[in-house]
């Protein structure tokens, strides 16, 4: 409410030194101004009252004096006796009367300024006042006996010419004072404001400038002079901060510029390492390329040994038997003994170089390429159905037993043919290494969908990979059957085959008890592609 | 102008309570007693002329003065200052001690003289009608302009142990008459 109404006045948006002025003017002037209306209104009150009882004092004086006049019906005396009052100028006419017995007071003498009359009968007691005049009457009494009346009346002009004049004095005072304080509440009030306003200013410059090494000169010892310290504690406090925040911002990029320096060299040197990898990686083909090369002609190098003995064997052997004709030599026996050499030579050559024959194949298989089977839809519980089924006759030799447990309606966007092929690799990889001659097997494969991508659980119930071999099983030209017909390609082609065709991935199981294949691929080829 | 003397008289007796008809008293008598009563008024006595605050103030005159009928009949039921006033009438020869005014009236001037040489410093006022001015007398009553009229002998008041009042004194018409060593 009181804030509304200084809102009102406008008194709450004026500066704080006009508003000090204005409340040591306000309240002097007020101070000032009731002084002196009291002053005034006191004066005028006593001036009159005193004026009213010298008028009564002096009337009461003169009628004593001119009682003997009137006794001895002097009336010269008496009208020197009133004229005695020409020394108070204010008063401008004395009327003495003389009682008679049973009729009204008779005018006696008097003293008057020109232009007045007495009145014919006056009212005696006390003082009368009217606009222009005080006026008092007295009885004259001798003896007990009431011989007369004096009636004096005063002008007030002149009363009211002193009142008029004290009132210009109490407002020459009351401005000089309100003058005086103006002066002095604009010297004051600076004492005051300066500081506020220093203060004030700083702050703006501060929020300004965000200069926080600015500094509020001291005040005095009061509530601004505190305001002021706590104002430059806080700045303290404030450039103290900056200067941290700096600080830890300057660590802070430095730890930065390090730390990418830092990531440059790590950069390199992952570069480095790619380059090294890349490196590594085309010498580790070359490596391989070239253990396949010394490999291929390791393998194909004792078939075709063993068929260029035998041919060069038979070649001799021919060379004798025409040398022999062309003597005229030949024996029956020696061509029957030659017949059979040439048969038994022709079939260790027919056979080794069926042997280099079915290498080579291998070795095509090794290098997988697209034409290995076509890219195609098709559901795959029947397919692999099928697959076991063809494999049944060579299965059912050693009296092996196969399952296939797939979901009928499980369908694959995939190379069937690959499939099939690492399926047939898989199985005769089991036959040659898990099972001895007379040992039936069981061969488990297991195939559900999960989240677009098919997981292929083979196993069977052989002897299993020992453990030393399990890191090489999918390398080249890895078997423990070399020389057994092992060429140490079957699982690496099948590797090959799931890993590039399919897409996928293949890793040994963990069981005990027989070998056991866990592949992964993707169920869809062409969502996989998009 | 007679007329105007009866009202003077009137004004002058307006106290008096006892109404007299005009043609019974000659006016010149009653204003002389009015006269002689208003001094009275203006003078003070030492409070040992008095026996008691209520003791009266006695006016001696000369037993045939023509003003004694008057100035009894003015005196009757007046007072001043609780004192009452009585008229003494004084056979000639007689003594004029105890009064406290003596008025001498119309007597020879030797013979009021003789009156207040023998009254010497007592304190009595005295007043009489002499043609002028007596050592030891301290008013004289005069006619001026068909006006009464009265004299203050200074020396008189100034020798003698009364005090004559301001007032009168600025009525009168002062005169100053040192009475022989």
């Amino acid at each position: 409410m009181k804030r509304r109404f200084f809102q009102w006045v406008g008194l709450a948006n004026l500066a704080i030194g006009t508003k000090l002025k204005l409340l040591v003017l306000l309240s002097s002037a007020l101070g000032l101004a009731l002084a002196a209306i009291l002053l005034v209104t006191y004066n005028n009150r006593v001036t009159h009252d005193q004026a009213a009882i010298d008028l009564q004092t002096l009337t009461r004086i003169v009628a004593d004096n001119t009682a003997a006049a009137l006794v001895f019906n002097d009336d010269q005396a008496a009208i020197k006796t009133l004229s005695a009052l020409k020394a108070k100028p204010e008063v401008d006419s004395a009327c003495l009367y003389r009682s008679e017995a049973g009729r009204p007071p008779k005018l006696f003498a008097s003293y008057l300024r020109t232009g007045l009359d007495c009145p014919a009968a006056p009212a005696a007691g006390g003082v009368r006042e009217d606009r222009e005049w005080m006026m008092a009457v007295a009885t004259v009494i001798l003896d007990g006996e009431r011989a007369g009346l004096l009636y004096v009346s005063q002008n007030l002009r002149p009363l009211r010419k002193v009142l008029s004049t004290q009132l210009l004095i109490a407002c020459g005072v009351f401005l000089l004072s309100f003058l005086l304080s103006v002066g002095v509440a604009s010297v004051l009030q600076r004492a005051i404001t300066e500081p506020i306003l220093r203060l004030s200013s700083a702050v703006r410059r501060v929020a300004q400038t965000r200069d926080f090494h600015l500094r509020v000169p001291a005040g005095g010892s009061d509530e601004v002079g505190a305001l002021i310290e706590g104002f430059n504690r806080m700045l303290g406090y404030l450039q103290a901060g900056q200067a941290d925040i700096q600080q830890s911002q300057d660590v802070l990029t430095e730890e930065v510029r390090e730390r990418s320096r830092a990531n440059d060299k790590l950069e390199q040197a992952l570069q480095q390492l790619r380059d090294a990898q890349a490196q590594l990686v085309q010498s580790e083909k070359m490596a391989s390329l070239g253990a396949l090369v010394a490999g291929v002609a390791h393998e194909i190098n004792t078939p075709v040994g063993v068929a260029v003995s035998a041919a060069s064997t038979l070649q001799e052997h021919v060379a004798r038997l025409a040398k022999q004709h062309q003597h005229g030599a030949i024996t029956s026996s020696g061509l029957l003994r030659f017949v059979g050499m040439a048969e038994e030579s022709t079939k260790l050559i027919l056979n080794n170089l069926e042997r280099a024959a079915a290498l080579i194949q291998s070795f095509k298989q090794v290098a997988v390429d697209q034409s290995s089977g076509e890219h195609r839809l098709f559901a795959l519980g029947s397919y692999l159905d099928e697959v076991a089924s063809n494999l049944k006759p060579e299965l059912r030799k050693g009296g092996h037993r196969i399952e296939v447990h797939c979901p009928d309606t499980l369908m694959v966007d995939s190379y069937p043919g690959a499939l099939a092929q690492v399926v047939t690799n898989l199985v005769t990889n089991s036959l040659i290494h898990g099972y001895d001659h007379d040992q039936p097997g069981q061969i488990r494969i297991e195939a559900e969908v999960c989240d677009g991508e098919v997981s292929l659980h083979y196993r069977d119930d052989g002897r299993g990979i020992p453990p030393e071999h399990r890191a090489k099983v999918f390398d080249p030209f890895f078997t423990t059957r070399r020389g057994a017909g092992g060429s140490g390609l079957g699982l690496h082609i099948v590797y090959n085959l799931v890993t590039q065709l399919l897409r996928g991935s293949i890793r040994l199981g963990e069981e005990i008890g027989g070998a056991s294949f866990l592949i992964r691929f993707p169920a869809s080829l062409r969502e996989q592609k998009t | 102008m007679r007329g105007q003397v009866v009202g003077l008289v009137f004004l002058l007796l307006g106290v008096a309570s006892t109404p007299v008809a005009a043609a019974d008293v000659d006016l010149e008598y009653r204003l002389r007693a009015a006269f002689l009563v208003n001094f009275v008024r203006f003078v003070s006595w030492e409070s040992a002329q008095f026996t008691s605050p209520a003791s009266a103030i006695e006016l001696c005159i000369p037993e045939a003065d023509p003003v004694a009928p008057a100035l009894e009949e003015l005196v009757r039921d007046k007072r001043i200052d609780a004192h009452p006033l009585t008229v003494r009438r004084l056979k000639r020869g007689a003594r004029w001690d105890g009064c406290h005014l003596a008025y001498t009236g119309a007597a020879p001037s030797q013979q009021s003289a003789a009156v207040f040489r023998a009254l010497g410093q007592r304190p009595v006022l005295t007043v009489h009608e002499s043609a002028e001015a007596l050592p030891g007398g301290v008013i004289r009553l005069f006619l001026e302009d068909r006006k009464l009229r009265f004299e203050v002998n200074t020396a008189a008041v100034d020798q003698g142990p009364l005090k004559l009042s301001s007032q009168l004194m600025s009525l009168a018409v002062l005169v100053r008459v040192e009475a022989p060593q």
